[in-house]
């Protein structure tokens, strides 16, 4: 009598498997951290000692952050362009995205809050300051090799006035 | 008859006992998904401290190794993470612009061009005044490149 011979499924070796697995988790575990962060940079003030005439005169966007509001003043002597509440932000980034269509080639923001503007505001300012807020619009870049891409960068160059 | 029972108990003992790790493999994949999702490539390490809540932000640019200072809720002042001065304080003011210096002496050493890069982790609710103090101070000493340390806004 011929007794029936099962073939038995052949089961994977997973021993190697979940060594490598282990020590991935490990590693993992090691560098996690569990808040993501980031960094916004400010650049020192640069002096141009340049002597070419320039086309049109440079847009020193300087934005003046009072109690609450935001003043955003332009140009060489600073005149006032507009002026917002502190919790207008929305229209800020309206307003500079609008500047940023009739000034392609600036990136700079000069900051100069108040002695009390707390630094929670101070980072949204910034964040509305840098990109475009809202997710539909985007600008066209010109790129050195005049090469044409959209962005949704503004003034991503933040200057702090830090003069006593 | 009982030549056979012996002989299945034998058989039996032979096979190596076989442990079912299919649910151990399931949860180590969710840790591994888990963990790979909150990795971060940047090589900045921060260890806040006490008191501090830093603020959310849009910014998406990774943070990188410089000399971190953390200023808390209560005005302490931190180089990596050891305290070294309150803002109230002017005398501690004046030893920090020197602990600043030593440190930037020291990194000089390791780096043929000074660093200029400094990681500032402000506590939200930090006013521009005591920012001004800390930034100005940093920048007298050569510090001039500030990275203001945010959270993800996601």
């Amino acid at each position: 009598m011929k007794r029936k011979k099962f073939n038995k499924a052949p089961k994977l070796n997973l021993i190697p498997i979940l060594d490598a697995i282990f020590i991935f988790i490990f590693f993992l575990l090691m560098s996690a951290q569990f808040i993501d962060i980031y960094e916004i940079g400010s650049d020192p003030p640069i002096v141009s000692t340049t002597n070419s005439k320039m086309d049109k005169p440079p847009l020193n966007l300087t934005l003046v952050l009072s109690k609450s509001q935001i003043i955003i003043k332009t140009g060489l002597d600073e005149v006032t362009y507009k002026t917002f509440n502190s919790h207008q932000l929305k229209e800020f980034n309206q307003e500079l995205i609008e500047l940023k269509r009739k000034n392609p080639t600036e990136n700079s923001a000069i900051l100069k809050p108040n002695k009390n503007f707390k630094y929670e505001m101070i980072v949204k300012v910034i964040d509305n300051t840098r990109e475009i807020t809202s997710s539909d619009i985007y600008l066209t870049q010109i790129a050195n090799d005049n090469t044409k891409k959209p962005s949704r960068k503004l003034f991503d160059k933040i200057i702090f006035e830090t003069q006593n | 008859m009982r030549r056979m029972f012996f002989n299945n108990n034998k058989r039996n003992k032979k096979e190596a006992m076989e442990l079912d790790i299919t649910s151990l493999l399931d949860v180590l994949v969710i840790l591994l998904v888990f963990l790979l999702k909150s990795y971060n490539a940047s090589s900045l390490k921060l260890n806040l401290v006490k008191d501090l809540v830093v603020p959310n932000s849009d910014a998406r640019t990774l943070g990188a190794h410089a000399l971190v200072i953390q200023v808390d809720g209560k005005k302490n002042v931190y180089i990596n993470n050891k305290k070294v001065a309150n803002i109230a304080s002017r005398r501690d003011l004046a030893g920090l612009e020197e602990k600043l210096l030593k440190k930037r002496e020291e990194e000089k050493k390791q780096l043929k061009h000074g660093p200029k890069k400094v990681n500032l982790v402000f506590d939200k609710d930090v006013p521009y005044e005591d920012m001004k103090k800390i930034m100005h101070t940093s920048a007298m000493v050569g510090y001039t490149e500030f990275k203001f340390i945010v959270q993800g806004n996601y």
